[in-house]
Protein backbone atom coordinates (compact mmCIF):
# COMPACT_ATOMS: atom_id res chain seq x y z
CA UNK A 1 0.00 0.00 0.00
CA UNK A 2 2.86 2.30 0.67
CA UNK A 3 5.05 2.38 -2.48
CA UNK A 4 7.35 5.46 -1.17
CA UNK A 5 10.72 4.42 -2.36
CA UNK A 6 12.81 7.40 -0.62
CA UNK A 7 14.73 5.99 2.47
CA UNK A 8 13.32 7.18 6.24
CA UNK A 9 16.02 9.16 6.78
CA UNK A 10 16.50 11.37 3.67
CA UNK A 11 12.14 11.73 4.07
CA UNK A 12 12.81 12.75 7.81
CA UNK A 13 15.48 15.48 6.74
CA UNK A 14 13.32 16.64 4.17
CA UNK A 15 10.66 17.20 6.60
CA UNK A 16 12.95 19.02 8.90
CA UNK A 17 13.70 21.43 6.12
CA UNK A 18 10.03 21.92 5.09
CA UNK A 19 9.39 22.61 8.77
CA UNK A 20 11.87 25.43 9.33
CA UNK A 21 10.45 26.61 6.22
CA UNK A 22 7.53 27.28 7.73
CA UNK A 23 9.10 28.84 10.77
CA UNK A 24 11.41 30.94 8.49
CA UNK A 25 8.04 32.34 6.50
CA UNK A 26 6.67 33.59 9.72
CA UNK A 27 9.50 35.25 10.79
CA UNK A 28 10.54 36.97 7.40
CA UNK A 29 6.80 37.72 6.81
CA UNK A 30 6.57 40.88 8.85
CA UNK A 31 10.01 42.21 7.54
CA UNK A 32 8.95 41.90 4.14
CA UNK A 33 6.19 43.61 3.46
CA UNK A 34 4.91 42.22 -0.46
CA UNK A 35 2.05 44.36 -1.90
CA UNK A 36 1.07 43.06 -5.57
CA UNK A 37 -1.70 44.19 -7.71
CA UNK A 38 -2.91 42.37 -10.15
CA UNK A 39 -3.46 45.38 -12.58
CA UNK A 40 0.10 45.78 -13.14
CA UNK A 41 0.59 42.07 -14.07
CA UNK A 42 0.54 39.98 -17.11
CA UNK A 43 -2.18 37.22 -17.04
CA UNK A 44 0.01 35.14 -19.13
CA UNK A 45 3.04 35.21 -17.97
CA UNK A 46 4.36 33.77 -13.79
CA UNK A 47 4.47 36.33 -11.45
CA UNK A 48 7.68 35.92 -9.91
CA UNK A 49 9.78 36.82 -13.93
CA UNK A 50 7.61 39.96 -13.51
CA UNK A 51 8.82 41.47 -10.47
CA UNK A 52 10.57 44.98 -10.57
CA UNK A 53 12.04 44.35 -7.68
CA UNK A 54 13.93 41.39 -6.07
CA UNK A 55 11.93 39.63 -3.66
CA UNK A 56 14.27 38.39 -1.80
CA UNK A 57 16.14 40.22 0.54
CA UNK A 58 19.79 39.74 0.89
CA UNK A 59 20.43 40.19 4.66
CA UNK A 60 17.48 38.11 5.22
CA UNK A 61 18.27 35.51 2.52
CA UNK A 62 21.56 35.18 4.90
CA UNK A 63 19.91 34.24 7.71
CA UNK A 64 18.00 31.69 5.73
CA UNK A 65 20.64 29.82 4.19
CA UNK A 66 22.48 29.91 7.99
CA UNK A 67 18.89 28.29 9.86
CA UNK A 68 18.50 25.70 7.09
CA UNK A 69 22.57 25.05 7.13
CA UNK A 70 21.65 24.01 11.09
CA UNK A 71 18.97 21.94 9.81
CA UNK A 72 21.60 20.01 7.25
CA UNK A 73 24.33 19.92 10.04
CA UNK A 74 21.81 18.30 12.88
CA UNK A 75 20.92 15.64 10.46
CA UNK A 76 24.08 14.51 8.44
CA UNK A 77 26.94 15.80 11.25
CA UNK A 78 29.73 14.76 8.35
CA UNK A 79 28.25 17.77 6.22
CA UNK A 80 29.27 19.97 9.52
CA UNK A 81 32.94 21.04 8.91
CA UNK A 82 32.31 21.37 4.73
CA UNK A 83 28.83 23.39 5.65
CA UNK A 84 30.56 25.80 7.72
CA UNK A 85 33.62 26.34 5.46
CA UNK A 86 30.87 27.18 2.85
CA UNK A 87 28.80 29.89 4.83
CA UNK A 88 31.81 31.33 6.63
CA UNK A 89 33.24 32.45 2.97
CA UNK A 90 30.21 33.78 1.48
CA UNK A 91 30.59 37.75 1.05
CA UNK A 92 27.70 39.93 0.17
CA UNK A 93 28.31 39.83 -3.37
CA UNK A 94 28.13 36.48 -3.33
CA UNK A 95 24.83 36.06 -1.65
CA UNK A 96 23.18 38.85 -4.06
CA UNK A 97 24.63 36.56 -6.96
CA UNK A 98 23.09 33.48 -5.18
CA UNK A 99 19.94 35.02 -4.91
CA UNK A 100 19.76 35.70 -8.45
CA UNK A 101 20.89 32.68 -9.69
CA UNK A 102 19.12 30.40 -7.38
CA UNK A 103 15.95 32.20 -8.87
CA UNK A 104 16.39 31.25 -11.83
CA UNK A 105 17.50 27.61 -11.07
CA UNK A 106 21.28 27.94 -12.48
CA UNK A 107 22.63 24.66 -11.54
CA UNK A 108 25.53 25.33 -14.12
CA UNK A 109 26.48 28.55 -11.74
CA UNK A 110 26.22 26.69 -8.21
CA UNK A 111 28.49 24.00 -10.04
CA UNK A 112 30.97 25.74 -10.79
CA UNK A 113 31.00 27.58 -7.91
CA UNK A 114 31.12 24.10 -5.98
CA UNK A 115 34.53 23.34 -7.97
CA UNK A 116 36.12 26.98 -7.91
CA UNK A 117 35.47 26.53 -3.86
CA UNK A 118 36.06 22.20 -3.77
CA UNK A 119 32.90 21.71 -2.40
CA UNK A 120 30.99 18.45 -3.46
CA UNK A 121 28.99 19.22 -6.12
CA UNK A 122 25.16 19.17 -5.00
CA UNK A 123 25.48 20.91 -1.83
CA UNK A 124 26.00 25.10 -2.76
CA UNK A 125 22.67 25.02 -4.71
CA UNK A 126 20.65 22.72 -2.63
CA UNK A 127 21.63 24.76 0.25
CA UNK A 128 20.12 27.71 -2.16
CA UNK A 129 17.31 26.46 -3.15
CA UNK A 130 16.23 25.38 0.09
CA UNK A 131 17.06 29.09 1.42
CA UNK A 132 15.09 30.65 -1.47
CA UNK A 133 11.39 28.49 -0.65
CA UNK A 134 10.49 30.59 2.23
CA UNK A 135 10.78 33.69 0.44
CA UNK A 136 8.68 32.19 -2.31
CA UNK A 137 6.15 30.93 -0.13
CA UNK A 138 5.74 34.46 0.75
CA UNK A 139 5.55 35.86 -3.01
CA UNK A 140 2.62 32.88 -3.31
CA UNK A 141 0.81 34.14 -0.17
CA UNK A 142 0.56 38.22 -2.00
CA UNK A 143 -0.62 35.97 -5.20
CA UNK A 144 -3.03 34.12 -3.76
CA UNK A 145 -5.97 36.45 -4.07
CA UNK A 146 -5.70 36.72 -7.78
CA UNK A 147 -3.91 33.84 -8.76
CA UNK A 148 -6.94 31.74 -9.91
CA UNK A 149 -7.23 34.62 -12.77
CA UNK A 150 -3.74 33.61 -13.94
CA UNK A 151 -3.62 31.59 -17.71
CA UNK A 152 -0.07 30.68 -17.84
CA UNK A 153 0.85 28.11 -19.99
CA UNK A 154 3.28 25.15 -18.70
CA UNK A 155 4.28 26.22 -15.64
CA UNK A 156 3.52 27.70 -12.35
CA UNK A 157 1.19 31.18 -12.52
CA UNK A 158 3.02 32.32 -9.13
CA UNK A 159 7.09 30.96 -9.38
CA UNK A 160 7.44 29.55 -13.15
CA UNK A 161 8.29 26.14 -12.12
CA UNK A 162 7.20 23.24 -14.74
CA UNK A 163 3.91 21.13 -13.42
CA UNK A 164 4.41 18.30 -12.38
CA UNK A 165 2.05 17.65 -9.17
CA UNK A 166 -1.39 18.13 -9.17
CA UNK A 167 -3.88 17.22 -6.29
CA UNK A 168 -7.82 15.70 -6.60
CA UNK A 169 -9.59 16.83 -3.71
CA UNK A 170 -13.25 16.61 -3.09
CA UNK A 171 -16.08 16.05 -5.56
CA UNK A 172 -12.97 15.49 -8.09
CA UNK A 173 -11.59 18.87 -8.10
CA UNK A 174 -7.80 19.23 -9.91
CA UNK A 175 -6.00 21.48 -8.39
CA UNK A 176 -2.38 21.79 -9.23
CA UNK A 177 0.15 21.94 -6.89
CA UNK A 178 3.80 23.74 -6.86
CA UNK A 179 6.36 22.00 -4.67
CA UNK A 180 8.39 24.91 -5.22
CA UNK A 181 6.40 27.75 -3.78
CA UNK A 182 3.20 25.89 -2.54
CA UNK A 183 0.88 27.63 -4.86
CA UNK A 184 -2.45 25.72 -6.13
CA UNK A 185 -4.67 26.34 -8.53
CA UNK A 186 -7.92 25.09 -10.47
CA UNK A 187 -7.37 23.12 -13.07
CA UNK A 188 -9.61 21.44 -15.69
CA UNK A 189 -10.03 17.74 -15.17
CA UNK A 190 -9.73 16.41 -18.65
CA UNK A 191 -7.28 18.52 -20.23
CA UNK A 192 -3.16 18.45 -20.50
CA UNK A 193 -1.67 20.74 -18.74
CA UNK A 194 1.52 21.01 -20.64
CA UNK A 195 0.29 21.50 -23.57
CA UNK A 196 -3.74 22.47 -23.33
CA UNK A 197 -4.85 19.41 -25.05
CA UNK A 198 -8.64 18.26 -24.25
CA UNK A 199 -9.14 15.20 -26.69
CA UNK A 200 -9.65 12.72 -24.00
CA UNK A 201 -8.32 10.12 -26.13
CA UNK A 202 -4.68 11.11 -26.23
CA UNK A 203 -4.87 11.21 -22.41
CA UNK A 204 -3.90 8.47 -20.38
CA UNK A 205 -3.37 7.84 -16.75
CA UNK A 206 -0.75 4.94 -15.21
CA UNK A 207 -1.62 3.23 -12.18
CA UNK A 208 1.01 1.52 -9.50
CA UNK A 209 -0.61 -1.67 -8.73
CA UNK A 210 -1.86 -1.25 -4.88
CA UNK A 211 -1.10 2.27 -4.69
CA UNK A 212 -4.68 3.89 -4.49
CA UNK A 213 -2.97 7.47 -3.56
CA UNK A 214 -1.26 8.25 -6.74
CA UNK A 215 -1.21 7.61 -10.40
CA UNK A 216 0.08 9.34 -13.74
CA UNK A 217 -1.35 11.72 -15.92
CA UNK A 218 0.60 11.32 -19.07
CA UNK A 219 -0.51 13.29 -22.92
CA UNK A 220 -0.06 11.54 -26.25
CA UNK A 221 0.09 14.69 -27.82
CA UNK A 222 3.05 16.22 -25.71
CA UNK A 223 4.23 13.40 -24.33
CA UNK A 224 4.54 14.83 -20.93
CA UNK A 225 3.07 13.34 -17.99
CA UNK A 226 1.54 14.88 -14.38
CA UNK A 227 1.91 13.18 -10.99
CA UNK A 228 -1.86 12.82 -9.54
CA UNK A 229 -2.15 12.21 -6.01
CA UNK A 230 -5.96 12.24 -4.46
CA UNK A 231 -5.50 14.24 -1.26
CA UNK A 232 -9.21 13.24 -0.60
CA UNK A 233 -8.24 9.60 0.08
CA UNK A 234 -5.48 11.14 2.71
CA UNK A 235 -6.24 11.84 6.64
CA UNK A 236 -3.79 14.26 6.96
CA UNK A 237 -3.05 17.48 4.73
CA UNK A 238 0.87 17.71 3.37
CA UNK A 239 2.70 20.49 1.75
CA UNK A 240 3.36 19.89 -2.37
CA UNK A 241 7.14 19.70 -1.61
CA UNK A 242 6.44 16.80 0.69
CA UNK A 243 3.79 15.14 -1.50
CA UNK A 244 6.39 15.45 -4.28
CA UNK A 245 8.86 13.96 -2.99
CA UNK A 246 6.69 11.01 -1.63
CA UNK A 247 5.45 10.26 -5.19
CA UNK A 248 9.26 10.05 -6.59
CA UNK A 249 8.25 6.45 -7.53
CA UNK A 250 6.01 8.00 -10.58
CA UNK A 251 8.81 10.35 -11.93
CA UNK A 252 11.08 7.35 -12.31
CA UNK A 253 8.07 5.24 -13.72
CA UNK A 254 6.97 8.00 -16.28
CA UNK A 255 10.42 8.66 -17.39
CA UNK A 256 10.89 4.86 -17.52
CA UNK A 257 7.75 4.58 -19.72
CA UNK A 258 9.36 7.76 -22.23
CA UNK A 259 7.35 10.59 -20.65
CA UNK A 260 8.83 13.94 -19.44
CA UNK A 261 11.21 15.90 -20.61
CA UNK A 262 13.93 15.45 -23.42
CA UNK A 263 12.49 12.23 -23.90
CA UNK B 1 -4.86 12.59 18.63
CA UNK B 2 -8.53 11.62 18.26
CA UNK B 3 -10.18 11.24 15.71
CA UNK B 4 -13.48 10.75 14.25
CA UNK B 5 -16.47 9.97 11.87
CA UNK B 6 -18.74 12.76 10.90
CA UNK B 7 -21.89 11.80 9.41
CA UNK B 8 -23.94 14.37 8.08
CA UNK B 9 -27.20 12.55 7.26
CA UNK B 10 -28.73 16.10 5.46
CA UNK B 11 -26.25 15.53 3.01
CA UNK B 12 -26.87 11.57 2.39
CA UNK B 13 -28.25 10.37 -1.42
CA UNK B 14 -28.75 6.92 0.43
CA UNK B 15 -26.81 5.81 -3.09
CA UNK B 16 -25.82 3.09 -0.56
CA UNK B 17 -21.80 3.25 -1.95
CA UNK B 18 -20.55 3.10 1.63
CA UNK B 19 -22.15 -0.02 2.18
CA UNK B 20 -20.30 -1.63 -0.79
CA UNK B 21 -17.10 0.10 -0.35
CA UNK B 22 -17.14 -1.54 3.51
CA UNK B 23 -18.17 -5.17 1.69
CA UNK B 24 -15.51 -4.57 -1.11
CA UNK B 25 -12.45 -3.35 1.51
CA UNK B 26 -13.36 -5.72 4.23
CA UNK B 27 -14.10 -8.94 1.74
CA UNK B 28 -17.39 -9.10 3.65
CA UNK B 29 -19.99 -11.81 2.07
CA UNK B 30 -22.89 -10.82 0.77
CA UNK B 31 -26.10 -11.13 2.71
CA UNK B 32 -29.19 -11.03 0.72
CA UNK B 33 -32.30 -10.98 3.27
CA UNK B 34 -36.00 -11.02 2.16
CA UNK B 35 -37.44 -8.11 1.38
CA UNK B 36 -39.27 -6.44 3.95
CA UNK B 37 -41.51 -3.89 2.51
CA UNK B 38 -39.15 -1.07 2.27
CA UNK B 39 -36.15 0.45 0.08
CA UNK B 40 -34.00 -0.57 2.83
CA UNK B 41 -31.81 -3.62 2.30
CA UNK B 42 -31.26 -5.23 5.68
CA UNK B 43 -32.58 -4.47 8.78
CA UNK B 44 -29.91 -3.68 10.86
CA UNK B 45 -26.24 -3.90 10.87
CA UNK B 46 -24.59 -7.64 11.68
CA UNK B 47 -21.41 -9.58 11.64
CA UNK B 48 -21.45 -10.07 7.84
CA UNK B 49 -23.02 -6.07 6.87
CA UNK B 50 -20.65 -3.83 9.01
CA UNK B 51 -23.26 -0.73 7.82
CA UNK B 52 -26.53 -0.63 6.54
CA UNK B 53 -28.22 2.62 5.07
CA UNK B 54 -31.37 3.14 7.01
CA UNK B 55 -34.44 4.63 5.25
CA UNK B 56 -36.90 6.40 6.92
CA UNK B 57 -40.26 7.54 5.49
CA UNK B 58 -41.19 10.50 8.17
CA UNK B 59 -44.22 12.45 8.40
CA UNK B 60 -43.12 15.77 9.79
CA UNK B 61 -45.31 17.60 12.74
CA UNK B 62 -46.49 19.95 9.89
CA UNK B 63 -47.75 17.08 7.94
CA UNK B 64 -44.87 17.19 5.42
CA UNK B 65 -43.04 13.86 4.10
CA UNK B 66 -39.13 13.55 4.28
CA UNK B 67 -37.05 10.89 3.13
CA UNK B 68 -34.61 10.57 6.24
CA UNK B 69 -31.59 8.48 5.20
CA UNK B 70 -28.75 7.50 7.81
CA UNK B 71 -25.68 5.55 7.26
CA UNK B 72 -25.67 3.21 10.04
CA UNK B 73 -22.21 1.31 12.02
CA UNK B 74 -20.76 1.18 14.74
CA UNK B 75 -20.39 4.46 17.18
CA UNK B 76 -17.23 3.70 18.41
CA UNK B 77 -17.92 4.95 21.77
CA UNK B 78 -15.18 6.61 23.97
CA UNK B 79 -16.88 4.66 27.14
CA UNK B 80 -17.25 1.31 24.85
CA UNK B 81 -19.49 -0.88 26.68
CA UNK B 82 -18.38 -4.29 24.44
CA UNK B 83 -14.87 -3.43 25.13
CA UNK B 84 -16.15 -3.43 29.17
CA UNK B 85 -18.02 -6.42 29.11
CA UNK B 86 -15.05 -8.81 27.12
CA UNK B 87 -14.08 -11.11 29.59
CA UNK B 88 -11.08 -12.38 26.67
CA UNK B 89 -9.62 -8.34 26.72
CA UNK B 90 -10.78 -9.19 22.92
CA UNK B 91 -11.48 -5.57 22.18
CA UNK B 92 -9.87 -2.61 22.53
CA UNK B 93 -9.69 1.16 21.69
CA UNK B 94 -6.95 2.37 19.48
CA UNK B 95 -4.57 5.34 19.84
CA UNK B 96 -6.72 6.53 16.74
CA UNK B 97 -10.36 6.18 18.96
CA UNK B 98 -11.45 3.24 17.08
CA UNK B 99 -12.49 0.51 18.48
CA UNK B 100 -11.27 -2.83 17.08
CA UNK B 101 -11.67 -6.81 18.09
CA UNK B 102 -9.13 -8.79 18.12
CA UNK B 103 -10.13 -12.11 15.92
CA UNK B 104 -7.48 -14.40 17.73
CA UNK B 105 -8.23 -13.40 21.06
CA UNK B 106 -12.15 -13.68 20.32
CA UNK B 107 -14.43 -17.03 21.78
CA UNK B 108 -17.65 -15.83 20.62
CA UNK B 109 -18.76 -15.41 24.15
CA UNK B 110 -21.54 -12.68 22.87
CA UNK B 111 -21.58 -10.52 25.90
CA UNK B 112 -20.33 -7.78 23.81
CA UNK B 113 -23.60 -8.41 21.26
CA UNK B 114 -25.97 -8.46 24.41
CA UNK B 115 -24.49 -5.16 25.79
CA UNK B 116 -24.05 -3.02 22.82
CA UNK B 117 -26.23 0.03 23.11
CA UNK B 118 -26.71 0.83 19.87
CA UNK B 119 -26.96 -3.20 18.69
CA UNK B 120 -24.01 -2.82 16.54
CA UNK B 121 -21.64 -5.91 17.36
CA UNK B 122 -22.49 -9.25 16.43
CA UNK B 123 -22.10 -12.63 16.11
CA UNK B 124 -20.56 -14.05 12.52
CA UNK B 125 -19.79 -18.00 11.89
CA UNK B 126 -16.88 -18.95 10.68
CA UNK B 127 -15.20 -22.12 9.42
CA UNK B 128 -11.91 -22.71 10.42
CA UNK B 129 -9.01 -24.90 8.88
CA UNK B 130 -10.30 -27.31 10.63
CA UNK B 131 -13.50 -27.52 9.46
CA UNK B 132 -14.63 -26.46 12.68
CA UNK B 133 -17.59 -23.68 12.39
CA UNK B 134 -17.04 -20.92 14.81
CA UNK B 135 -18.57 -17.76 16.01
CA UNK B 136 -16.80 -14.58 16.48
CA UNK B 137 -18.06 -11.03 17.41
CA UNK B 138 -17.90 -9.20 14.18
CA UNK B 139 -18.16 -5.27 13.53
CA UNK B 140 -16.95 -2.05 11.64
CA UNK B 141 -13.14 -1.38 12.72
CA UNK B 142 -12.95 2.33 11.00
CA UNK B 143 -11.08 0.47 8.75
CA UNK B 144 -8.21 0.25 11.16
CA UNK B 145 -5.98 -0.42 8.41
CA UNK B 146 -6.35 1.91 6.36
CA UNK B 147 -6.61 4.73 9.10
CA UNK B 148 -3.48 3.71 10.45
CA UNK B 149 -1.58 3.45 6.98
CA UNK B 150 -3.01 7.33 6.76
CA UNK B 151 -5.86 6.68 4.22
CA UNK B 152 -9.25 7.76 4.92
CA UNK B 153 -12.06 4.51 5.67
CA UNK B 154 -13.30 3.18 2.84
CA UNK B 155 -16.70 4.43 3.74
CA UNK B 156 -15.61 8.08 3.86
CA UNK B 157 -13.45 7.82 1.03
CA UNK B 158 -16.26 6.81 -1.77
CA UNK B 159 -18.81 9.24 -0.40
CA UNK B 160 -19.65 11.57 -3.54
CA UNK B 161 -21.99 13.86 -1.37
CA UNK B 162 -19.44 14.78 1.44
CA UNK B 163 -22.32 13.00 4.04
CA UNK B 164 -19.50 10.88 5.65
CA UNK B 165 -16.11 12.82 6.16
CA UNK B 166 -13.38 11.43 8.94
CA UNK B 167 -10.84 13.58 10.63
CA UNK B 168 -9.62 14.97 13.89
CA UNK B 169 -12.67 14.89 16.36
CA UNK B 170 -12.48 18.61 17.04
CA UNK B 171 -12.26 19.79 13.45
CA UNK B 172 -15.05 17.15 12.63
CA UNK B 173 -17.26 19.10 15.67
CA UNK B 174 -16.56 22.29 14.28
CA UNK B 175 -17.72 21.16 10.81
CA UNK B 176 -20.73 19.70 12.62
CA UNK B 177 -21.73 22.75 14.05
CA UNK B 178 -21.26 24.81 10.94
CA UNK B 179 -22.89 22.68 9.16
CA UNK B 180 -26.14 22.58 11.86
CA UNK B 181 -26.77 25.98 11.31
CA UNK B 182 -27.14 25.82 7.57
CA UNK B 183 -29.87 23.15 7.71
CA UNK B 184 -31.86 24.79 10.67
CA UNK B 185 -34.23 25.99 8.10
CA UNK B 186 -34.82 23.26 6.71
CA UNK B 187 -34.51 20.72 9.31
CA UNK B 188 -35.66 22.64 12.57
CA UNK B 189 -35.25 19.74 14.68
CA UNK B 190 -31.69 19.28 13.67
CA UNK B 191 -29.49 18.47 16.28
CA UNK B 192 -25.56 17.04 16.67
CA UNK B 193 -26.01 13.64 18.31
CA UNK B 194 -22.75 12.70 20.13
CA UNK B 195 -24.19 11.27 23.36
CA UNK B 196 -22.71 11.93 26.50
CA UNK B 197 -23.58 8.95 29.00
CA UNK B 198 -20.67 7.19 26.56
CA UNK B 199 -18.41 10.05 26.71
CA UNK B 200 -19.14 10.82 23.12
CA UNK B 201 -18.48 8.56 20.03
CA UNK B 202 -15.98 8.38 17.30
CA UNK B 203 -18.44 8.16 14.60
CA UNK B 204 -21.23 10.95 15.12
CA UNK B 205 -24.12 12.25 13.47
CA UNK B 206 -26.01 15.76 12.25
CA UNK B 207 -29.19 14.33 12.07
CA UNK B 208 -32.03 15.87 11.01
CA UNK B 209 -34.95 14.90 13.73
CA UNK B 210 -34.69 13.77 17.13
CA UNK B 211 -32.70 10.59 17.82
CA UNK B 212 -35.57 8.53 18.46
CA UNK B 213 -37.02 9.19 14.51
CA UNK B 214 -33.63 7.05 13.49
CA UNK B 215 -34.35 4.49 16.10
CA UNK B 216 -31.20 5.66 17.86
CA UNK B 217 -31.60 5.75 21.80
CA UNK B 218 -31.63 9.48 23.53
CA UNK B 219 -29.34 8.76 25.86
CA UNK B 220 -27.45 5.39 25.57
CA UNK B 221 -25.39 4.32 28.95
CA UNK B 222 -22.59 1.60 29.11
CA UNK B 223 -25.20 -0.68 31.32
CA UNK B 224 -24.34 -1.22 34.69
CA UNK B 225 -23.77 -4.51 34.87
CA UNK B 226 -20.96 -3.80 32.31
CA UNK B 227 -19.02 -1.56 34.55
CA UNK B 228 -19.60 -3.71 37.56
CA UNK B 229 -18.64 -6.31 35.56
CA UNK B 230 -15.34 -4.91 34.19
CA UNK B 231 -14.24 -2.93 37.00
CA UNK B 232 -15.22 -4.69 40.30
CA UNK B 233 -16.31 -8.11 39.61
CA UNK B 234 -13.38 -9.39 36.87
CA UNK B 235 -10.82 -8.21 38.99
CA UNK B 236 -11.96 -9.79 41.64
CA UNK B 237 -13.05 -13.24 40.28
CA UNK B 238 -9.50 -13.26 39.64
CA UNK B 239 -8.37 -12.25 43.22
CA UNK B 240 -11.04 -15.14 44.25
CA UNK B 241 -9.42 -17.33 41.66
CA UNK B 242 -6.33 -17.37 43.84
CA UNK B 243 -7.91 -17.71 47.21
CA UNK B 244 -9.56 -20.72 46.15
CA UNK B 245 -6.45 -22.27 44.78
CA UNK B 246 -5.43 -21.66 47.82
CA UNK B 247 -8.08 -23.27 50.19
CA UNK B 248 -7.35 -26.40 47.77
CA UNK B 249 -4.19 -26.70 48.15
CA UNK B 250 -4.55 -26.10 51.80
CA UNK B 251 -6.79 -28.13 52.06
CA UNK B 252 -4.94 -30.97 49.89
CA UNK B 253 -1.98 -30.50 52.28
CA UNK B 254 -4.09 -30.82 55.61
CA UNK B 255 -5.74 -34.08 54.24
CA UNK B 256 -2.39 -35.57 53.69
CA UNK B 257 -1.13 -34.71 57.17
CA UNK B 258 -3.89 -35.82 59.20
CA UNK B 259 -4.35 -38.75 56.49
CA UNK B 260 -7.48 -39.85 56.95
CA UNK B 261 -7.31 -42.72 54.77
CA UNK B 262 -5.00 -44.16 57.27
CA UNK B 263 -7.20 -43.72 60.09
CA UNK B 264 -9.81 -45.13 58.09
CA UNK B 265 -7.67 -48.25 57.93
CA UNK B 266 -7.04 -48.07 61.20
CA UNK B 267 -10.62 -48.10 62.16
CA UNK B 268 -11.85 -50.60 59.60
CA UNK B 269 -9.72 -52.89 61.52
CA UNK B 270 -11.37 -52.11 64.32
CA UNK B 271 -14.83 -52.60 63.20
CA UNK B 272 -13.79 -56.03 61.20
CA UNK B 273 -12.09 -56.87 65.17
CA UNK B 274 -15.45 -56.11 66.89
CA UNK B 275 -17.51 -58.18 64.45
CA UNK B 276 -15.04 -60.81 64.86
Amino acid sequence: MNPNVVSEEYLNLQKAIINKHDVLRERFQAELNLHLSKDELNEEIPVLPQLKGSPVPGELYRKSIKEIESVLSEHQPELGEELSRLTANLTDEDILKWIKESVTYNTAYFQTFAEKNELSAWLPHFLAEQALRPFMHLLAQACRPFINEFEVMGTCPCCGEPHRLAKIENKGRKFLYCPRCETEWKQRRLQCVHCGDDRHEHLFYITIKEDETAKLEVCETCNNYLKLVETKKLLEKKTAALLDLETIHLDFVAQEEGYGEGQ
Amino acid sequence: MSYAKLVDVTKCTACRACMVACKNWNDLPSDSQAYGGTYQSHTKCDGKTWNVLQMKEYETSSGGFEWLFRHQACMHCEEAACEKVCPESAISTTSLGNVVIDQEKCVGCSYCTQNCPFDVVELAEYVTEDGETVERAQKCTMCDGRIQAGLQPACADICGMDAIVFGKKEEMKKLAEARLNEVKDRYPNAQIYDPAGVDGTHTFYLLAEDPAVYDLPENPKVPVSAVVWKDYAQPMGKALLGVTTMAVMTGYITNKLFNKEGHAEEGGQTDETDKE
